[in-house]
């Protein structure tokens, strides 16, 4: 069985009288340690997908499953809970808590969950140990993203969720990030989804998941993917 | 174009709609608040005021002690509007069981059954008099009615001067028609008087009639033009002075009027008193001379008795001389008389023996002459029987011959008879033999058992043996003739016989009679020569007797002798006996006489005594009315004219008591504006400043449009002007009209008026409503300016976020490191938004001072009573006495003083009124020190320390050196009532709630005033046992010596209503309080939550719990909210100090501490409030999607 399972997963939106199915059937399988991309235009039913997995949403029809644990099934309370320590997430405007600096940003989640890394060994991981005691408004984009990125992997979650990663930075930040990732993913075997919009990105990725209009086009699976380094957009 | 931004501002306004209500609250409670308290004092005056002018009540009350006459109200008519002479007095009257301190109103009106043209009363129940001895009555403190419909009151027999005061009415019985409701008396602290309690329990408003009294004690009268006034203010009060000066004026001759005719009647009734006593004067005298004499003749008649008593004795006294004289006399002759007998005895001895042997020998002769004849018969006798005997020898010869004859013919016929007699019984057997042999053979024959032939042979032998039967009968009859034969002879020889016995027996007894004779005879003879030997025998004894008796016989002719003298005395003594009983009962007599005259003396000795006594008395009494009289006279002559006392409302308890306690809330009102402006307008920038935030991208798209900054300026300030402007408009109106009802409605309590009316005060509103709007939209200007300065660009693009700041606190490590993630993050935020830190710890710690500033004053009123009488001033009964004197010699009052069952403690001081610039001041100084700090606590305020006072120091009260300025060490000049200066060193400063006072050791009086003291006053404490304070108080005024008494009790329960009614105006800050608070925190909480969504909305994505991530905003309000709560109990402190200086009058202190659970129940409303608005906005944390975060910036 795959680490990560949507099975006929269904989510509708009511507007007024019209019923909007933003997640139509998904299916689709992640195993672990991958580096999985979904990738999608604007509207395709992506953020639903990271919605659901990410147990921020739950999903009306089907079955969602991680690590044989039935998301889909959670209450509002366990859904609380596997955010709390089983998804690390990356946000495409970092979220950032203004008022703390890098390391506290870390520590923030750190201190939530049961299992957490080192905050220290996590900036450091991401290149910014030097930038620790600075408020995240002292810090550029790419730096934030990255304190956003170690505040994720400090919870020691299951999988890491990253909505539009690079969305808000430039090219070769963006790519930095993107090495980032792919680097954690190879180098700690984590399960890595990435939620964009670029193509370009799939490239890298172990498993491409092609979403539209709220179904899943396409599943392939990337035999030999790209280092970062090689992609262009 | 305009229409669009119209709809943009109409859509803005309505998203922001919480934040708009939030600016709208604070500004409504703020302003009506304000309003509410601003307007409290003026409504509760008009309110009284209108009661006031309703009822015609009086502006100005003349009082004059001679009294007031028709003319006297006349003369005032032309000046005043209305003029009404009544007559009041203040005295006990009683229903049963009960008796009041009463003030009695003589109406004329209620005799024409009219309301009184002045001072008309409200009749709640009942109807007007109809008759002189019907009344109404009003129970002073309104709610509760001393006396009920039907309810008969008397004048109490309990009044001191009770005869004057029946004098004075002529009804003393009024029977209660109505309950009546008087603007004379409209506060529930009783007015003082001088009768019973020291406090009017009851007014009486009885027809004129009632009384007899022909001069009115008081004219009430109104002031043109002042009914249009309000009586609470300056303008009335200078009507009324420069009216009470023209009825001064008009007094002054009116007054002099009348003293002349009060003189005049007064010298009369002297007068009179004059003839009275000298009638009496002389009624005495003659009464005096009367008993005198009386006495006189007393002792005249006891001298008579005395005499005659002499003479009496006198006479029994000759009497028993007589006596001794007879008694000798008597005694003389009967020596006489024994003298002769004695020297006559032997001579009548010898008299007396011959007599007796002439006796004996006549008795001699007499025996012997009877011895001699006997002799004689004797010889006679003796002869005769001697021939009788030889009678008898012949008799006794013939009879023994015929004797013989007889017994021979007896033996021949006996023989004969005897032998027939043998034959015949021997025949008379055989005959019987013969007989039997014939029956047995009869009887064989008739039984046929025989054979013929032996028949026959019986009948033969049968016939044999009858034949010889016969022969023998034959025989027997022979017999038979022989013996009879035989018995004739036998009955001859009988008669023989008997004759011969029969001469036998004579012959014997004749015999038997000659010997006796014999015998007699002999005895005689025997007889015969005994008598003559005992008759000589017995001469010669008697004549022997009579030598022998000779001494006996001289003994008795002594004794008979003596008795014959004795006898002969017996009358003479007897009589002397008599003489001697009468005698002696004369004594008697005369002894009893003499007691009876000692007696006599003594009670003339008694008389005499009590004569001097009554005649003493009697001058003493004279000289007393002649003393009396004459100073009547000379006080008479001393009077003085006295003018009119003339009052005005001011004077009046009632009125007077709603004036201070009116105008106390509006003291209190002036803080709290600026503290509710000054919240208001943080609120309002804070809400402003964020509004505009949110809005920076459209503020900046208008902008580029080309709208002007002014429009857009425009937008806010109306925004902030219209929630301001309605906030304001609806808290004055809402203040306007519930809040003074409510605080009004605590004071009017204490009084008897009607609800307070709410009046809307434009001019405040005028002010307030105006000053709210620009306090808000100045907020807003200033949170708008900044903004709208930037370039529409820079607008558009999102703002930058605030860069996180390191706080100082982080300097301090050591601090900084024991602090969790959120709670570092939390003082972050708190010092991230200094406006909204502002806001929140003002708003809070308003509303904690608030709190603390209510409960204080609560706490502060109730100490008034508590500490004043708990723990200063021990005493339970506050009393003056005529003089110092009264406390030694009344003795119902030295009496109760000194029961140690009921009064624990008293001490006696002297005290004065003084003044010292313009404050008025009581002096005290205590005539034992000891004593008096018995029951005084002298104490420091603030430090509770004990205070001294020594002989030598002066002590003032805490609320004195206030006003003074005063300090320990100062001098302070004071001044007596003849303006006479004195410095007094103050050396201490005591907690005193009621009343300034200066306590003075009594050398240090001496030394500096160097007057004389009068120890009048005296403080009370009660023992324990004393439950009844009321009937220990009645008891104490039986004393006349009384003045003025005033119970601790009594005030206390009249602070203990004043400290319930605070409890309402309490509440109202708590609402307040509560409003603020709430306003504040959710606008706090508001604008975090909504600055903070994505911030929030990220934490629930990282897996924060609910109230992990409400807490992330809760923190930072609880944070601000324990130190705004803090600083409220701070700010509550200086702001409870602040309205109690504001509410305090004069002569009152208020505790000037809060009670710790003042403040800890100020910080829990507080933080409930706080807590409740949090748990109100937990929804809107909640509602937060997670979306949210994935969203870019704004």
């Amino acid at each position: 069985m795959a680490y990560i399972e949507f099975k006929e997963v269904c989510k509708f939106y009511h507007m007024g009288d019209q019923t909007i199915a933003a997640a139509d059937h998904i299916s689709f399988q992640v195993e672990k340690g991958e580096f999985c991309v979904v990738v999608g235009p604007s509207g395709a039913g992506k953020t639903t997908v990271l919605n659901m997995l990410g147990g921020m949403d739950c999903c009306d029809e089907g079955t969602i499953l991680l690590d044989g644990s039935k998301i889909s099934d959670y209450t509002g309370r366990q859904l609380t809970e596997y955010r709390r320590h089983d998804v690390g997430f990356v946000f495409q405007f970092y979220n950032l808590v203004q008022n703390l600096t890098a390391l506290e940003n870390v520590e923030l989640a750190a201190e939530i969950c049961k299992a957490p890394l080192p905050a220290h060994e996590v900036l450091e991981q991401v290149g910014l140990q030097d930038r620790a005691g600075n408020f995240p408004a002292q810090l550029s984009g790419g730096e934030q993203q990255r304190v956003s990125i170690a505040r994720a992997i400090a919870k020691n979650p299951k999988i890491l969720l990253c909505d539009e990663p690079t969305g808000a930075l430039d090219y070769n930040t963006g790519k930095a990030i993107l090495k980032l990732l792919q680097d954690l993913c190879h180098s700690t075997g984590k399960t890595v989804i990435v939620i964009t919009h670029n193509q370009a990105i799939t490239k890298m990725a172990d498993r491409v998941i092609h979403v539209r209009n709220g179904q899943v086009r396409k599943m392939e699976l990337n035999p030999s993917p790209l280092p970062v380094s090689e992609i262009e957009w | 174009m305009k229409k669009h931004y119209i709809r943009l501002m109409l859509r803005s306004l309505w998203k922001t709609r919480s934040r708009f209500l939030s600016i709208l609250t604070i500004v409504a409670i703020g302003v009506g608040f304000l309003g509410g308290l601003l307007a409290t004092t003026p409504d509760m005056r008009l309110s009284a005021d209108r009661y006031y002018d309703e009822n015609n009540t009086y502006d100005i009350n003349i009082r004059a002690p001679l009294g007031l006459t028709e003319e006297d109200a006349a003369s005032l008519q032309d000046i005043s509007e209305t003029v009404m002479p009544a007559r009041v007095l203040d005295l006990l009257f009683s229903i049963p069981g009960r008796s009041f301190a009463t003030r009695v109103y003589g109406l004329d009106a209620l005799d024409r059954e009219e309301q009184p043209e002045l001072n008309q009363f409200i009749l709640t129940e009942g109807r007007l008099p109809q008759s002189p001895n019907e009344c109404v009555a009003a129970s002073p403190n309104g709610y509760l009615p001393v006396v009920s419909l039907g309810e008969t009151v008397s004048i109490s027999s309990q009044n001191a001067d009770y005869e004057e005061c029946l004098d004075r009415f002529k009804v003393t019985e009024y029977t209660v028609v109505g309950i009546v409701t008087t603007p004379l008396f409209i506060s529930v602290e009783s007015e003082p008087c001088s009768v019973g309690s020291g406090t009017i329990g009851l007014v009486l408003f009885v027809p004129g009639s009632s009384f007899n009294m022909d001069v009115y004690t008081d004219i009430f009268l109104t002031v043109p033009g002042a009914s249009s006034l309000n009586a609470f203010e300056q303008e009335y009060k200078d009507l009324v002075y420069d009216f009470a000066l023209q009825v001064e004026d008009i007094g002054g001759d009116r007054a002099q009027i009348r003293f002349g005719q009060v003189m005049e009647d007064a010298q009369k009734a002297l007068n009179a008193k004059w003839d009275e006593y000298h009638d009496a004067e002389s009624e005495a005298e003659s009464e005096l001379s009367e008993a005198r004499d009386q006495l006189d003749q007393a002792a005249a008649d006891i001298a008579d008795g005395k005499q005659q008593l002499e003479d009496a004795q006198q006479q029994i006294d000759d009497g028993w001389a007589q006596i001794g004289q007879a008694q000798q006399t008597l005694k003389t002759e009967q020596e006489k008389a024994e003298q002769e007998l004695l020297e006559n005895l032997s001579a009548l001895e010898q008299e007396q023996v011959d007599a007796l042997l002439e006796e004996i020998e006549a008795a001699r002769l007499e025996n012997q002459t009877l011895i001699d004849e006997n002799l004689a018969a004797w010889q006679a006798d003796s002869d005769a029987l001697e021939a009788r005997s030889a009678q008898a020898v012949a008799t006794e010869a013939a009879l023994l011959s015929d004797r013989a004859s007889y017994n021979d013919s007896l033996a021949v016929d006996t023989a004969a008879y005897g032998a027939v007699r043998a034959e015949y019984a021997l025949l008379s057997s055989s005959a019987s033999l013969l007989q039997g042999t014939i029956d047995t053979l009869q009887s064989s024959l008739d039984s046929d058992q025989l054979s013929e032939a032996a028949k026959t042979l019986c009948l033969a032998q049968m016939e044999s043996t009858r034949t010889q039967l016969e022969q023998t009968q034959t025989r027997l009859q022979g017999l038979e003739t022989d013996m009879e034969k035989a018995n004739t002879s036998s009955a001859a020889l009988d008669a023989t016989y008997a004759s011969l016995t029969e001469k036998e027996q004579a012959l014997a007894a004749e015999w038997a009679a000659i010997a006796g004779e014999k015998i007699r005879l002999e005895i005689t003879r025997v007889a015969i020569s005994s008598g003559q030997q005992q008759l000589d025998e017995s001469i010669e004894e008697n004549k022997q007797l009579v030598e022998e008796n000779r001494p006996f016989i001289r003994e008795s002719i002594l004794e008979a002798g003596m008795e014959m003298i004795r006898e002969g005395t017996y009358d003479a003594r007897q009589l002397i006996n008599l003489s001697m009983a009468d005698l002696q009962a004369a004594q008697t007599e005369v002894d009893e006489n003499r007691k009876k005259l000692e007696k006599a003396e003594t009670d003339l000795a008694a008389g005499e005594e009590e004569y001097d006594l009554a005649k003493k008395d009697a001058l003493a009494q004279l000289r007393d009315a002649r003393d009396k009289l004459q100073e009547a006279q000379e006080e008479l002559d001393a009077m003085e004219l006295s003018d009119w006392y003339i009052f005005d409302r001011t004077d009046n308890y009632g009125f007077n008591s709603f004036y201070g306690n009116s105008g106390k809330v509006g003291a209190i009102a002036k803080v709290f504006p600026v503290f509710f402006f000054l919240v208001a307008a943080l609120v309002a920038l804070t809400t402003m400043t964020r509004l505009v935030e949110e809005e920076r991208g459209q503020m900046g798209t208008l902008k580029a449009l080309g709208f002007g900054s002014g429009k857009i300026l425009f937008y806010y300030v109306t925004y902030g002007a219209a929630a301001a402007l309605i906030g304001s408009v609806a808290g004055i109106t809402l203040g306007f009209y519930t809040l003074p009802a409510v605080i009004a409605n605590a004071y009017t309590m204490l009084f008897t008026v009607p609800p307070t009316r709410m009046f809307f005060f434009w001019d405040y509103a005028l002010i307030i409503v105006p000053a709210a709007v620009l306090c808000v939209v100045a907020s807003t200007l200033f949170a708008c300016v900044s903004q709208l300065r930037e370039r529409p660009s820079l607008l558009m693009m999102p703002k930058a976020p605030k860069a996180g700041k390191r706080i100082l606190l982080e300097r301090i490590a050591f601090i900084w490191k024991k602090l969790s993630f959120t709670q570092k993050v939390t003082c972050r935020n708190i010092f991230r938004y200094k406006k909204r830190l502002f806001m929140t710890v003002v708003g809070i710690a308003g509303c904690t001072a608030l709190l603390v500033a209510g409960f204080g004053i609560r706490d502060s009123v109730r100490d008034i009573v508590g500490k004043q009488f708990d723990e200063i001033s021990r005493y339970d009964l506050l009393l003056v006495a005529k003089e110092e004197a009264s406390y030694y010699e009344d003795d119902i009052l030295s009496g109760m003083l000194n029961d140690s069952t009921k009064v624990s403690a008293y001490t006696l001081v002297h005290t004065e009124n003084l003044k010292s610039s313009t404050f008025d001041l009581t002096l005290y100084v205590p005539q034992k020190l000891d004593s008096f700090l018995n029951i005084m606590t002298l104490r420091e305020l603030w430090s509770g320390e004990p205070v001294s006072l020594t002989e030598d120091t002066a002590v003032i009260t805490q609320k004195l050196s206030e006003n003074l300025g005063i300090q320990v060490g100062d001098i302070l000049l004071v001044s007596d009532d003849e303006d006479q200066l004195y410095e007094v060193l103050i050396s201490g400063i005591v907690e005193n709630y009621i009343g300034d006072y200066i306590y003075m050791g009594p050398s240090m009086y001496d030394r500096i005033f160097q007057k004389e003291t009068d120890h009048r006053l005296s403080m009370v404490q009660l023992s324990d046992s004393v439950t009844d304070q009321t009937a220990f108080t009645e008891a104490l005024l039986q004393s006349e010596n009384i003045t003025y008494i005033n119970r601790a009790e009594g005030i206390r329960t009249s602070f203990s209503n004043t400290v319930s009614k605070i409890d309402y105006i309490v509440m109202v800050l708590i609402l307040c309080a509560g409003g603020l608070a709430v306003v504040v925190v959710y606008n706090l909480t508001n604008i975090n939550i909504s600055e903070r969504k994505k911030e929030l909305a990220t934490l629930k994505v990282l897996g924060f719990h609910e109230q992990e991530t409400a807490m992330y905003i809760y923190r930072e309000t609880a944070a601000l909210s324990l130190i705004g709560t803090l600083a409220g109990c701070f700010l509550g402190a200086a702001l409870h100090r602040f309205v109690v200086a504001c509410a305090e009058v004069d002569t009152v202190m208020f505790g000037r501490l809060i009670a710790w659970p003042s403040y800890l129940w100020s910080v829990l409303i507080t933080l409930v409030f706080t807590v409740l608005v949090n748990f109100f906005m937990l929804p809107q944390i909640r509602k937060i999607s997670m979306v949210e975060s994935l969203k870019a910036p704004e």
